[in-house]
Order: C-alpha cells, then structure tokens, then sequence
C-alpha cells in the first residue's frame, strides 16, 4: 500500500477514534454500552492483498434521536491511480465534504439488543451510496438485518463491491464493509484472571468411569480453549460392519467474567467429534461427525458444575450406528472457575 | 638390635606366623630377650578381652526387665508388633489410595446442567469451529 493510503488510514481512523470517544463520554454507562460495535472499510488493492483503512467505533452513547440507534456519520472512498502510484482517500461528509469527490460513500448503524459473556444480539443497517457521473449520490444498496447473534470478536460482512470505474479497479480490486462487536472490559475488574478446572468424564453403563483433566488460567474475558485426548470405545458385540470402534473427541473453551458482585459469568462452548477407527489405526477411518453446545451461566466462585453431553448424537439420519455404539456411555465435563489475584 | 629382628619377634607375640629361622634367628639377637618381654607386657597392657561378671550382668538384665517378664509374653509381644506392621501397611496404602484418587477423581458437582439436542446442542459442519 503506497504511503499516502497509509497516512489517510491513519488520520481516519484517529480521527474516528477521538469522535467516538467524546461521544462515550456524553452518556453515563449502561448494562449494555459494555459492548462496542465498530464499522470498518476494507479495501483489496489490485496487486496486494486486503487491509483495514477505515474503522469508525459506533459510540452505543450516542444515539440518532429519530431512531434510537448508535449511528455514524457517512463517510466516502476514493482510490486513483497517479504518477507516483495509488491514492486512496478516506473522508466523513456528514457535516463536511458532499461527496463529489468520493466514489462510494456508507452510511450505517447498529443497536446492542442483548449482550452476556460470548453472546451479543445486535441489529444493524446500512446504506452505500454511489458517485454518479454528475457528481449527486444515489443510494445503490442498503439493507436492514433486525437480528445478528455474534459471539464476542465476531466480524459480519455487510456489504461487498467491485468499483466500476475501470481506473478505480486500477488501485482497489474490491470494497467491504464489516461489522465488529467486542466487549470493553470494566476497569475495576479487567486486572482479574480465572483460574479454570476442567474435567471429561466418561462414564459407561457397567459403572466404569474414567477421567481425563484440563487446567488453564486466562485474563478477564479471554476465550480459553481446552481439548481431552480422543477416546476410542470398544466394539459393540453383535453391531455387524465394519471391526471399527467409535473415537470421541471432545473439546471446547470457556470464557469468563468476574462480576462485581464476585460471581463469573461463564460462557461455555463444548465440541463434539465422533469418529470410527480401524483396530490399531492411529487415523480415523471416516463418518466424522460434530455437535456443538453452548451455555452461558453464573457460577459462584469454586463452585463445582457439571454439564452432561447428549447421549446420542443430535438428529438420526445416518447415525443410527453412531447412537447404538454410543449407547451405554455418558460424557459430561465437569467444570471450576476460581478468581485468582 | 635393627627393625627386622623387632619385627619378627613382634609378629610372633601377636600369633601371626613366622618363619623358623628368622624366629631362631631373632631371638638369638643381643637383647632378644628384653625385647620379647616388652612386646608381652605391651599385648596385655592394650587387649581389651574382659567380659563383665556374671553378678553384674544379671543384675543389668533385672533392672531392663528381662527377666521380670514371662517367657509366654515374649510371643504376645511379637504378635502385637505384627499386627502394629499389618495395619501401618494397611494404612500407608490407603493415605496412598486417597492421595492418588485426590488427584484423579474429580470434584462432586453442586449443580447438574444439561445440553439439550436442537435448543442447545447442535451439529456442526465437518471442519467447522474446533
């Protein structure tokens, strides 16, 4: 990216930044202003590869009165192809410059519906205007999405587009427009760290139990990741097939926050692989199949919980061999999350 | 007399063995005589192969008790010290089996929650989040 593209970048996203933080300062926090959404502009040069060069944070303070919603004000891109190169020019028109001098212009805004550890609800709309040739904008693509589930660190592609001008695509093969969500973490307690204690136990119908344990500390709000060694089942006597046993893998990682009130809240993804194996053959031998849980709880710190996994894997169709030879042994994990100073 | 002859003779007080002729051949040394005497009278002056009286040992075993007590209890004793050993052995190998069990069981859960197939517990495509 040439150096003017790069110093553009920098002064919209400064600039952005300090309007979006005096804007949060107008407004005292509220439960869901913990989240932070941000627009970001993103450009694929026509020989490179693709980089941010716009970002504007949506200050959940500041709210377009007719509507309710945290807005930014438009902004416009430019890319053209000079002597020395590429010059790609960011620039905010609300209030400033109409947009004769930018090819494309956004518009866009987005609401915190819902928001616990892991688990955002936001809506969102945009708007992309484009430069006729008489230099008047006319809105060329736009959309309203009442409802996104992201989890934390999320990106939603909202819009995407090829410049028309063939001197445009000289610099910028392509536009997108993204939507982020992260949780900015409360001060007083962004220091804490979360000791996670983490058990898989397999249980089978015989009362045989066995136990495989996990240990893992992360900051305030980090996403930890926790994986068991894949287990193998023995054979079902009489199952017929193929002499392969079925491999259970399990896998997942939590993210949690101390609340002020001294319990954490826990957002908990658990994976589920199963596979079947030949006798002594370190690789599976096919018919993968995953699941996915997710919970969000608040436990107490110390507290010791334990989340069963399905005994059978979700839906039917064609696993029929998979639930049979599954039949008999319970998988649960269980779990301990401890503050540590 | 040199060192040699002192030699010999010395070797012979202590009861070692010696040659005849060096032995003849010693004592026929000037001094001889002296000599061989000293090394006696050094012998007993450092052996150490008194054993105390018969009195004072028995008196030493009343006192420790050994022959206050009747010779059935010695078998008692031997028993107890037994079963003392068996039950130390029993319970080195359960504080063992705690200790062990402590770091591989896990914890008793207070609270029980469950993924519930199609609300909670979905499946996922192959090679999707890990």
């Amino acid at each position: 990216m040439r150096t003017e593209t790069r110093w553009l970048r920098i002064v919209a996203c400064v600039v952005a930044s300090m309007a979006g933080a005096a804007r949060a300062g107008e407004k005292p926090p509220q439960a869901s202003e913990r989240v932070s959404m941000s627009v970001n502009l993103l450009m694929t040069s026509a020989v490179g590869a693709t980089s941010k060069i716009f970002s504007w944070t949506l200050a959940p303070g500041v709210k377009d009165p007719s509507r309710g919603r945290a807005r930014m004000p438009r902004f416009g891109v430019v890319s053209a192809a000079g002597s020395e190169g590429c010059t790609t020019t960011v620039g905010l028109l609300d209030n400033g410059p109409d947009q004769r001098g930018y090819a494309l212009a956004w518009a866009a805004d987005a609401t915190v519906l819902e928001s616990s550890t892991d688990r955002l609800v936001v809506s969102a709309s945009w708007r992309r205007f484009k430069t006729e040739d008489d230099g008047e904008p006319t809105e060329s693509a736009g959309e309203s999405i009442p409802k996104l589930y992201l989890r934390e660190d999320d990106r939603v592609l909202l819009d995407y587009v090829v410049p028309d001008a063939a001197d445009q695509r000289r610099c910028a093969r392509n536009y997108a427009l993204e939507l982020t969500a992260e949780v900015k973490e409360d001060p007083a307690l962004a220091g804490n760290q979360i000791a996670y204690d983490a058990w898989l136990v397999h249980e089978t119908s015989d009362r045989r139990k066995t136990s495989q344990r996990a240990r893992f500390t992360a900051r305030q709000g980090e996403k930890a990741s926790f994986s068991f060694p894949k287990e193998t089942l023995r054979p079902v006597r009489g199952s017929g097939g193929a002499p392969e046993s079925l491999r259970v893998a399990v896998s997942g990682h939590t993210r949690g926050r101390v609340r002020k009130d001294g319990s954490v809240e826990l957002a908990i993804d658990t994976f589920r692989t199963l596979s079947y194996v030949a006798p002594n053959a370190p690789d599976d031998a096919g018919g993968e199949t995953g699941e996915n849980g997710e919970k969000v709880v608040s436990v107490q710190p110390g507290e010791v919980i334990r989340i069963e996994l399905p005994a059978a894997p979700e839906g039917t169709n064609g696993r029929e061999r998979m639930a049979r030879d599954l039949a008999g042994h319970s998988f649960a994990l269980i779990l301990t999350a401890k503050p540590v100073s | 007399m040199d060192s040699d002859v002192k030699e010999v003779l010395s070797a012979f007080v202590d009861g070692e063995t010696v040659d005849i002729a060096e032995l003849t051949s010693a004592l026929a040394e000037p001094g001889a005589r002296e000599a061989l005497v000293d090394f006696v009278r050094l012998r007993l002056a450092f052996s150490d192969e008194s054993r105390p009286s018969a009195t004072f040992a028995r008196q030493m075993r009343q006192r420790l008790g050994g022959e206050t007590v009747p010779r059935m209890v010695r078998p008692l004793r031997l028993a107890a010290a037994a079963v003392i050993a068996v039950l130390a052995l029993f319970g080195a190998f359960g504080l063992g089996r705690r200790l062990r069990l402590d770091q591989e069981e896990p914890p008793e859960p207070t609270r029980i929650i469950r993924f519930e197939p199609g609300i909670d517990w979905k499946s996922v495509p192959l090679g999707g989040p890990s």
